[in-house]
């Protein structure tokens, strides 16, 4: 079996194109069709019913009309519908939550009621992102000490290009974001650094005993070394969270929806975005500049 | 000791610790129990079936499965497993046919009842009780089913105040009756969480929490006349147009009981002041007795009761009485006996579950990660072939060890899976089956460079956990961050990935590495095909 070798880096401007094209997408998504965050952010009340047997979307939207609901907004779930509505109060929130569950036939012990008022969704959203800065401060100076700061600074790039994308799409797709989707997307960041960490390490490896080839070639060398397993950890920690997506309930899918983009463009990220970025940084060190300068023409 | 020996003792520190985790994790769930008092003695029974008996013996009370001739059977339990049943997953007691001795359940004489857990019934002179079996992993309110609520201050409180008002809380919490019920501070001292297990009357629950206590006695004489005949029980008073004599802080001590006057049925509630209160409470009540004056008792400015003086009251002992039921005479006594919160609490986030669809949200998210489990599983040993098989028992050891680290934080009361958490197992079978793959490509690849397999085994696998260890510091590093900071529900997810990720480590040090070290010294080079290793490259 002959293993194939690709040109990452010779690419590199190729896949810039890619990312930068995506990262417009995403960049104009967010300002001109701003994130819907969910209730759990602004306040309000999500009641969700199971087992509704066949009762249609227009019956609940009626059903929680005269239930008094406001301004009941209803989707249909795998297991039955789920209503977010803006904020009653927590005691109202429970009594219409009763009322339309009993004008549906749906027993008490199939039925989730959840309130958030609104100064504690901006309390969620103040914390959620405290939780962010310090991550990143974490990561970087995890990497900075035991790699590089360049290291860090090119894999920190990678990650907000990831979180970028993970946004954008929710915004394009007009998903509600949840503290959920903000825990998936925190933990992305560490998650979506696993690849590129790899190919790091063996670029760091590597650097050691460089001197027949320039740096950009050996970073090349290094993430074909490394690709097998980019593709089979790519695949081994994807096919657990797809399988959530499919599988996990509404919940869930929360969770999910944010880690499955997360991974990918993290995978892609870590070959794409933060080899290619830290070679390039990397090649205008004299040491490096000056292999460069001896292999001109060699490649 | 040599490399071997290491490599075997780290076999032995592995086992011990799987050993350890199914000691907690067995079972999974231990059936429910029932327990009972027959004067100084006490027995209890595990309620394994769907139905039992409860039977008399020549030694007291027994619980068995079936009757049998050596009881009289006074009772019979079936599980109640019907889903619209008010009481979900609870036990329902039946008198026996041919048994005199009265069933009471909260003081009424049945002769059947859907019983919630922890609730004390009595069969004749006897006290029962039953509880829920608990489950080795915790189980959250999202999965479990019940009433969780985040209580936070209207404007910041310092921690005194907070802890009085967490005190106050907790007796109405209590007050409802509801059992396993949790009351902590969370969030520097700002917020109380409640946890409800299986409360049946979520808004009833609510009620009785959010009232936020100003408790105020006021003369019904020194309020202008139009409004004097508008007091009465729920009437809401105009902002300011009364003045107190009196507020809750005095009261020492509320309760409700039965009613022992017969020309006045139902419940009557008692309370008592301290020097303060019994001094004015003496004052006001013989200014009131002769003309049977009014005094209306409000509870944040709505009236709940409004009780005309029958005598004037110089010990400080009062009985209220009016046309109480026995709920009503309760939730009075409470509210009494609470006194005024030192702050306001609203219910600033809430989750009712009902425990159907928590189960049912559970089996959706086991299975999901069971799916993924196997499908990575199947990927591995089609890939890796030999050492994809090594990477089952090395899951297989993972999931294991996870779990019962799991358990034992459940058995120690710190830990409670949670959806979120089931988010973050998911997310760790891939971490785990990561730091696998990592540890079989090195190997190959030096093994492809040339390297004899034994060589190939020590320095491959041991580079490989150097990668993944940073790789999971990393992920580590983003999760701490999010249990410091993050929502209570957030913070189970950090917390279960972050066991996972400690696990997934320690099983790649004690198991895998060792395994492929052994392996390379005495298989590998036999069936190089087996292991996906080239056949050329072997020369052990």
């Amino acid at each position: 079996m002959r293993k194939p070798y690709i040109d990452f880096m010779g690419k590199r401007n190729v896949f810039f194109i890619i990312s930068g094209l995506i990262l417009a997408v995403a960049i104009g998504a967010l300002i001109f069709k701003p994130l819907n965050l969910g209730i759990e952010f602004k306040g309000g009340t999500i009641i969700t019913l199971n087992n509704t047997q066949s009762a249609t979307i227009a019956q609940v939207r009626a059903a929680a009309a005269s239930a008094g609901v406001p301004d009941a907004e209803v989707q249909a779930t795998d297991r039955g519908f789920r209503v977010r509505s803006t904020e009653v109060g927590s005691v109202t929130a429970e009594q219409q939550a009763s009322a339309l569950a009993a004008s549906l036939k749906v027993a008490a012990t199939d039925l989730q009621v959840s309130t958030i008022g609104p100064e504690w969704g901006t309390d969620i959203t103040n914390k959620a992102l405290l939780a962010l800065v310090v991550s990143l401060i974490a990561i970087l100076v995890y990497i900075s000490v035991r790699f590089e700061y360049k290291m860090a600074v090119t894999g920190v790039v990678a990650l907000v290009h990831d979180a970028l994308i993970t946004l954008g799409i929710y915004a394009l797709l007009g998903r509600p974001v949840t503290p959920n989707t903000v825990a998936a997307l925190l933990t992305i960041l560490g998650y979506s650094l696993y690849d590129t960490i790899v190919v790091f390490h063996r670029i760091r490896e590597n650097t050691q005993s460089l001197s027949k080839t320039t740096f950009m070639q050996m970073a090349n060398d290094s993430l074909n070394q490394v690709l097998a397993r980019w593709v089979n950890t790519g695949l081994s920690s994807l096919i657990p969270v797809v399988c959530l997506l499919l599988l996990g309930g509404e919940t869930l899918r929360d969770f999910a929806f944010a880690l499955t983009i997360g991974l990918v463009s993290g995978a892609y990220s870590s070959v794409a975005v933060a080899s290619p970025l830290y070679a390039m940084w990397k090649e205008r060190e004299p040491r490096y500049l000056a292999l460069a300068k001896k292999f001109a023409g060699a490649k | 000791m040599d490399s071997r020996q290491k490599n075997y003792l780290a076999f032995a520190g592995l086992a011990v610790l799987l050993i350890g985790s199914l000691f907690f994790l067995l079972p999974l769930r231990q059936a429910d129990s029932v327990s009972w008092q027959a004067g100084t003695a006490s027995g209890s029974s595990a309620l394994s079936g769907s139905q039992a008996v409860i039977g008399l013996t020549a030694d007291g009370p027994a619980v068995k499965a079936a009757a049998d001739s050596t009881m009289k059977t006074i009772a019979t339990l079936q599980r109640i497993t019907d889903s619209t049943a008010t009481v979900p997953a609870s036990w329902r007691i039946a008198a026996s046919p041919d048994s005199t001795l009265p069933i009471s359940v909260g003081g009424k004489v049945v002769t059947s009842a859907e019983l919630s857990y922890g609730t004390t019934f009595t069969v004749g002179a006897y006290p029962f009780q039953i509880s829920e079996g608990r489950s080795s992993i915790t189980q959250g309110l999202d999965l479990r089913g019940g009433l969780s609520v985040i209580l936070t201050p209207d404007k910041p409180a310092d921690a005194a105040a907070m802890q009085r008002a967490l005190v106050i809380m907790s007796t109405r919490v209590n007050s409802l009756g509801v059992s396993e019920a949790t009351v902590q501070l969370e969030n520097d001292n700002q917020a109380i969480f409640v946890q409800l297990p299986g409360v049946r009357d979520a808004a009833g629950a609510l009620k009785v929490m959010g009232q936020t206590g100003r408790l105020e006695f006021l003369e019904v004489a020194s309020l202008p006349t139009t409004l004097q005949a508008q007091v009465q029980d729920g009437f809401k008073m105009p902002v300011g147009s009364y003045k107190p004599f009196m507020t809750g802080e005095v009261i020492t001590a509320a309760s409700a009981k039965a009613s022992t006057d017969q020309t006045k049925p139902g419940y009557v509630v008692t309370m008592s002041f301290n020097a303060t209160g019994t001094a004015i409470w003496a004052e006001v009540t013989t200014r009131a007795f002769p003309t049977q004056a009014r005094i209306a008792i409000l509870l944040d400015g709505s009236v709940v009761s409004a009780p005309a003086v029958q005598t004037a009251i110089t010990s400080g002992d009062t009985e209220i009485s009016g046309s109480f039921t026995a709920d009503e005479a309760r939730r009075l006594a409470t509210i009494l006996e609470s006194g005024a919160l030192p702050v306001t609490l609203v219910p600033s986030q809430t989750d009712n579950v009902g425990p159907t669809l928590g189960q049912d949200s559970l089996f959706q998210g086991v299975l999901a990660a069971l799916v993924g489990f196997g499908i990575v599983a199947i990927y591995l040993a089609i890939y890796y072939r030999g050492f994809g098989l090594l990477s089952w028992i090395s899951l297989g050891s993972f999931a294991l060890l996870y779990l019962g680290v799991l358990a034992v934080l459940s058995s120690a009361g710190q830990y409670a899976l949670s959806l979120p958490g089931i988010a973050g197992i998911t997310l760790s079978i891939g971490l785990a089956a990561d730091t696998s793959i990592l540890i079989f490509e090195r190997y190959r690849e030096e093994i492809a460079m040339g390297r004899t397999p034994r060589v190939s085994a020590k320095s491959g696998t041991k580079h490989a956990i150097l990668t993944s260890l940073d790789a999971d510091a990393v992920t580590f590093a983003s999760a701490v961050p999010l249990f410091l900071f993050a929502s209570s529900t957030v913070k189970g997810f950090a917390l279960t990935l972050m066991i996972g990720i400690v696990c997934d480590l320690t099983i790649a040090m004690l198991f895998t590495r060792p395994a492929v070290i052994l392996l390379s010294e005495k298989v590998v080079g036999k069936i190089p095909r087996f292991f996906g290793v080239k056949g050329s490259a072997v020369d052990a």
